[in-house]
């Protein structure tokens, strides 16, 4: 943490996420659909292999109940 | 007919006089000379306003133009009939908090199960029963405003502390949706309808006869729009202020000291001009020992708005009209102000923390419950 190109970007980042959290629990969505991972410009292979991994979880989640009609 | 003419029928907007006490009265025009209800009202009567018109978005919708105007034209009818139009060709204010707000307003049109209870410590309620207490937002706007402490969830845990004193146990539930209050004034009519349908059959489900709200914009809501929409209600709405007051009455429950205190009463503009609840908040504050309230030059009647309404087009205009409102507080002797809305809270807490003025903003919910008296 702090080690930001944004400066404080990260902590910002850090704080909205952990109300993003809160929201998305209290709305009932499932938490798994929703993560943080900090991932450097340089770390190119590392994003590509987050970006599958969550992409396969969310997969095995199925559609949310956001998807159908009230 | 365009669909400006059509809702200048709609709302006889054609009796304006032109005189302009609307724009004087405005606490926005004030503040923003090019936003002015006459001119937008002359406009459409020439036929020359476009929806594509960015300043009916900034309207409060308080109604202090309309208490005055001569010609009894309901302005903010009328904008909200535009913002409808608008909305549907396209166009739409500017969302405050990146749109945050209306987006849990979407979510809560859908199939969801919420978790919105988290806030119940010891407090007394059921799943069925007479009365249902409809908290409203402030689960959400806890979470989302706790940075400028806000304390929108303390509100709630008190009006069911007092409700609980007066031997009330109310239905609260996870299944209840936002009132739509907001979706209605950013022009979203279907949003506004799929959010009270909701709301509507929850209640009807969990058998009450009396919805009490600590909101003002949930009782206005379902008080003067559900019935317009889904005719009428087989409830009845009560604001927990009306209630509040007749207890006190009947002695059902007291309040006490401690201490000396000068406070002053902001009039929320749903609460006052738009639900017509004046004197109970003022009965309530003078059966308090201890606190003496003084009024502010702009008070009931002429209560000026807390700056932005419908988390939208909160800009540094929507920031002078409260530190204006902030100031008038403190200028009158008082060390509080005492508010009975969620939002009018967020807003001032907000401007006291931009401003660092040394006010303090109280909802009037946390002093009664404080000074509640146990045996
Ligand atoms: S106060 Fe009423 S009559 Fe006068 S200009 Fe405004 S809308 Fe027209
Ligand atoms: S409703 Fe309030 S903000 Fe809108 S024009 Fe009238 S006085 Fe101004």
């Amino acid at each position: 943490m702090g080690d930001c190109h944004y400066l404080d970007g990260n902590v910002k980042a850090e704080k909205m996420f952990k109300m993003t959290q809160e929201l998305v629990r209290i709305l009932g969505i499932d938490l798994a659909r929703l993560r943080l991972e900090w991932v450097s410009s340089a770390e190119g292979g590392r994003f590509a292999e987050i970006a599958r991994e969550f992409t396969e979880q969310i997969k095995s989640l199925g559609p949310s109940s956001l998807k159908q009609a009230a | 007919m365009t669909a400006i003419a059509d809702l200048i029928n709609t709302t006889k907007t054609y009796y304006c006089l032109d005189c302009g006490v609307c724009t004087g009265s405005c606490p926005v025009s004030r503040v923003f000379p090019e936003f002015s209800p006459r001119q937008i009202i002359e406009r459409s009567l020439y036929d020359l306003e476009e929806l594509s018109d960015h300043t009916i978005w900034s309207c409060l919708t308080c109604a202090q133009c309309s208490v005055r105007c001569p010609a009894d034209i309901n302005f903010p009818e009328f904008i909200r009939l535009m913002r409808e139009q608008a909305h549907f060709v396209g166009f739409d204010g500017v969302p405050a908090h990146n749109g945050m707000l209306q987006t849990i307003m979407s979510i809560q049109t859908k199939d969801v199960q919420q978790n919105r209870l988290f806030w119940i410590e010891d407090g007394k309620t059921k799943e069925t029963g007479d009365v249902f207490y409809f908290v409203g937002c402030r689960p959400y706007f806890d979470i989302i405003f706790r940075d400028i402490d806000a304390g929108s969830i303390t509100g709630a845990q008190n009006v069911l502390k007092i409700l609980n004193a007066c031997g009330v146990e109310p239905v609260v539930s996870n299944n209840e949706r936002c009132c739509g209050h907001d979706a209605l004034w950013n022009g979203n009519e279907e949003k506004f309808k799929q959010l009270a349908r909701l709301n509507l059959d929850l209640i009807s489900s969990s058998g009450a006869k009396q919805v009490i709200f600590s909101c003002p914009e949930g009782y206005h809501t379902f008080k003067n729009f559900y019935p317009k929409y889904f005719g009428e209600l087989d409830f009845k709405p009560v604001h927990i202020l009306d209630f509040l007051a007749d207890k006190l009455n009947e002695g059902v429950i007291q309040l006490e000291g401690p201490g000396e205190e000068v406070v002053t009463f902001h009039d929320p503009c749903r609460l006052g001009r738009l639900a017509g609840i004046y004197d109970a908040p003022r009965k309530i504050l003078e059966t308090i020992p201890g606190i003496e309230l003084k009024e502010m030059p702009r008070s009931r009647e002429n209560g000026i708005c807390c700056g932005t309404s419908g988390w939208m087009n909160c800009s540094s205009c929507s920031k002078e009209i409260q530190l204006q409102r902030l100031k008038e507080a403190g200028d009158t002797g008082a060390g509080t102000i005492i508010t009975a809305c969620p939002k009018c809270q967020i807003h001032f807490r907000c401007a006291k923390a931009a401003f660092d003025l040394d006010i303090e903003i109280t909802d009037l919910y946390d002093l009664v419950a404080d000074r509640l008296k146990t045996e």
